[in-house]
């Protein structure tokens, strides 16, 4: 999953660009400034934007509006210093998604973050199953038919968004787009090897495969009706 | 409350026409009486001429003259008296014991007297001719004198009746004015209750005032019409102004206490090695540090601004300006240095400019004004810091950079607090847009005046003034 924040308090940005490489594994986009968040939030696929309100050169509720306006169904969590009842209303009615007063606690904003994630992929559940495979996304923990199975940082967040677009089928490039941040330079053969270390751990040792590579398409996580075809 | 506006007019109408009602009923019982009284002396003298008319010369030849009662028709409580030219009594009317020789004797017309309790009033008609016309020829021509008196109670009843008459109209006519009185009061001050009613709608919470068009029309109340609506509009902008601060403050304190917490809470998320704990609590320190430093830059701009309002701080000297701004300028030589800005402070004519002031107010004015010139200042260009008397009261001082300057729309703005040269603030310069709100409020403490120009592109200069205890000209 990949995340802008857009916050021009550099330090407060980098806490939660920290907080949320960490604490969710997503990859995060920090831009400083409301100009600048637009045109990242527009030119780039975000699962997720945290926008701060006071921005410099565009407001934080300009920028929203904009990013609306554009058709982006991104989910957006603002962050607030102005907790007053009537501007929240305005906010969420502006198209926001939720949002966190200042001072706020990161593990709260981790926790919402995760949940508008989830549900801007249309997967409520804190526990996704594709088949006996289960992916826990609150602490970020997969079993396959009951038993744990010890993932790679990199390897379960290529797990987690294929989850996310379960029997969709997901192409190379747009894994690439959610899973690295702007800084990444992006090599197509970098999600081979954790695709080829994923089916390693979790489908070598079961009779149905989940992981299906679809060629010149992408690959699928999904219970195939006639397991075997792809290979 | 004790006093009331419509009573007291009400009672000033009433006094008023309780006078005019005293002054009219006594000018209508005077002139009434008077008026009688004139009326009564004829009837008087038309009754002294009825007598007259039945006196005549005895039958005999004694010269003497008579007066015929059985002709006199009087009213019967009138008291008459004749005498003849010599000086004896013709006929007096059995009821009277005489008047007065005194009466008799002088020479006025009427008089008054009491017989028997009774008030009389009389004429006297001096050398009343008799003609006696008996055997149609002219008798001699004798001359009377004639004492007429009539009881006045009739006259008095008749005055007593004008004036009970005229009181008590005017008592009805008062009560009537005296209701038309409040009744006109009322309606007339109705405006004035309306326009209370809706000057004390005006709260926090519902700023506008809606005066009754009735009072915006009177001439009376129309100035205090205005005056509410501008003193109402005043405090409103004052107002909002404080409760935007308010929440810019609140803005910039949450965000600094939310990096704060959100550092200590990302360093307690995963264990980590020493060094990485180390770094993070540097983190958090530096953190720490600028809440600090928001947190005094918001105190000392309370406290600033307390000054200008109640008076200043204690630690007020006698400060010469020159030396003074040279001291702040050799303080930030470090800072100017490491981005590479030059400094230069002069000074016009070797002007000696001398203020009232504590040192460290006008200190912080200086390092405040100096280190926004040198952080956007280009690198390589000079910051200067020009001290002068503009006038033989002003001091000058003018602090100038040649950096990107402030775009005029936001020219305005720069005093006001939580400002940064941006409507949403940009924080390169790490600041919290407070430094030149402090400065205002120092100069302003001190009855100074602080100016900003700026050429968006050509940089920017403040100008400073303040007022001079003494200026001594050193003319070289």
């Amino acid at each position: 999953m990949r995340v802008l924040v857009v916050e021009d308090e550099k330090r407060l940005a980098q806490n939660v660009a920290d907080g949320l490489r960490q604490g969710a594994g997503y990859a995060v986009d920090v831009a400083e400034d409301g100009e600048a968040g637009l045109f990242m939030a527009e030119s780039n696929e975000y699962d997720l934007v945290v926008l701060d309100l006071m921005l410099p050169r565009l407001a934080g509720p300009v920028l929203l509006e904009r990013y609306r306006k554009s058709g982006h169904e991104t989910p957006v969590l603002i962050l607030t210093a102005r907790d007053d009842k009537p501007s929240i209303i305005k906010l969420l009615n502006g198209g926001a998604d939720d949002y966190l007063s200042k001072p706020f606690d990161l593990g709260e904003l981790l926790a919402r973050a995760k949940a508008l994630v989830r549900r801007g992929k249309g997967k409520p559940q804190p526990v996704l199953t594709v088949g006996d495979l289960e992916i826990n996304w609150a602490d970020r923990t997969v079993k396959r038919a009951g038993k744990r199975v010890d993932l790679a940082p990199m390897e379960y967040r290529v797990l987690e968004y294929l989850a996310s677009r379960s029997r969709a089928v997901v192409s190379k490039t747009e894994l690439l787009e959610h899973l690295y941040d702007y800084n990444w330079e992006k090599f197509g053969n970098v999600i081979e090897v954790y695709i080829s270390g994923l089916r390693k751990k979790i489908d070598s040792n079961s009779r149905t495969k989940l992981i299906h590579t679809l060629r010149g398409h992408g690959y699928a996580l999904r219970v195939e009706a006639n397991a075997g075809l792809d290979r | 409350m004790n006093g009331s506006l419509r009573k007291q007019i009400i009672v000033a109408v009433l006094v008023s026409q309780l006078l005019l009602a005293i002054g009219l009923t006594l000018a209508i019982v005077l002139y009434s009486r008077a008026q009688l009284l004139s009326d009564f002396n004829i009837m008087l003298a038309g009754r002294a001429d009825s007598v007259l008319a039945v006196i005549h010369d005895a039958e005999d030849e004694s010269k003497t003259l008579i007066l015929d009662r059985g002709r006199l028709s009087i009213p019967a409580g009138d008291l008459v008296e004749v005498w003849d030219e010599n000086g004896s009594l013709i006929w007096r009317s059995p009821n009277w014991t005489g008047a007065p020789a005194a009466l008799i004797a002088g020479n006025s017309a009427t008089f008054e007297l009491d017989q028997r309790n009774v008030p009389y009033r009389g004429v006297v008609v001096r050398k009343a001719t008799i003609f006696d016309e008996e055997d149609n020829h002219p008798g001699s021509l004798r001359k009377v004198t004639i004492v007429y008196a009539s009881s006045t109670r009739g006259l008095d009843r008749h005055i007593l009746k004008i004036g009970v008459f005229a009181t008590s109209a005017s008592l009805l006519l008062l009560c009537l004015a005296g209701w038309f009185a409040a009744y006109g009061v009322s309606k007339g001050l109705s405006p004035m209750q309306e326009l209370a009613k809706a000057a004390a709608e005006v709260s926090v919470r519902n700023w506008s005032f809606s005066p009754p068009q009735e009072a915006r029309t009177k001439s009376e109340l129309a100035p205090l019409v205005d005056a509410l609506e501008a003193t109402i509009a005043g405090l409103q902008r004052a107002f909002d102004r404080e409760r935007e601060s308010t929440a810019d403050a609140a803005h910039e304190l949450k965000t600094a206490v939310a990096i704060l917490k959100s550092s200590l809470q990302l360093l307690s998320y995963q264990p980590r090695s020493i060094d990485g704990y180390k770094k993070g609590l540097d983190h958090a320190l530096e953190d720490c540090d600028r809440l600090e430093a928001l947190v005094c830059g918001t105190l000392s701009l309370a406290r600033a601004q307390q000054w200008a309002e109640e008076g200043k701080s204690d630690d007020i000297q006698s400060i010469d300006l020159v030396n003074s701004c040279e001291q702040s300028v050799a303080d930030l030589q470090t800072l100017a240095q490491s981005r590479s800005v030059a400094m230069r402070c002069l000074t016009n004519n070797g002007d000696e400019c001398v203020v009232k002031a504590s040192p460290a107010d006008l200190k912080t004015v200086w390092v405040n004004l100096l280190q926004n010139a040198i952080q956007h200042s280009p690198p390589g260009s000079t910051v200067s810091l020009r001290v002068s008397a503009s006038d033989p009261d002003n001091a000058l001082i003018a602090v100038e950079d040649t950096g990107a300057g402030i775009p005029a729309e936001h020219l305005p703005y720069v005093f006001e607090r939580f400002r940064r040269g941006d409507p949403s603030r940009s924080r390169a310069t790490g600041g919290f847009g407070l430094g030149l709100s402090i400065c205002r409020a120092i100069v302003e403490a001190y009855d100074g005046r602080i100016e900003i120009e700026s050429t968006d592109g050509a940089g920017t200069r403040v100008l400073v003034s303040l007022p001079i205890l003494t200026k001594v000209s050193s003319s070289k």
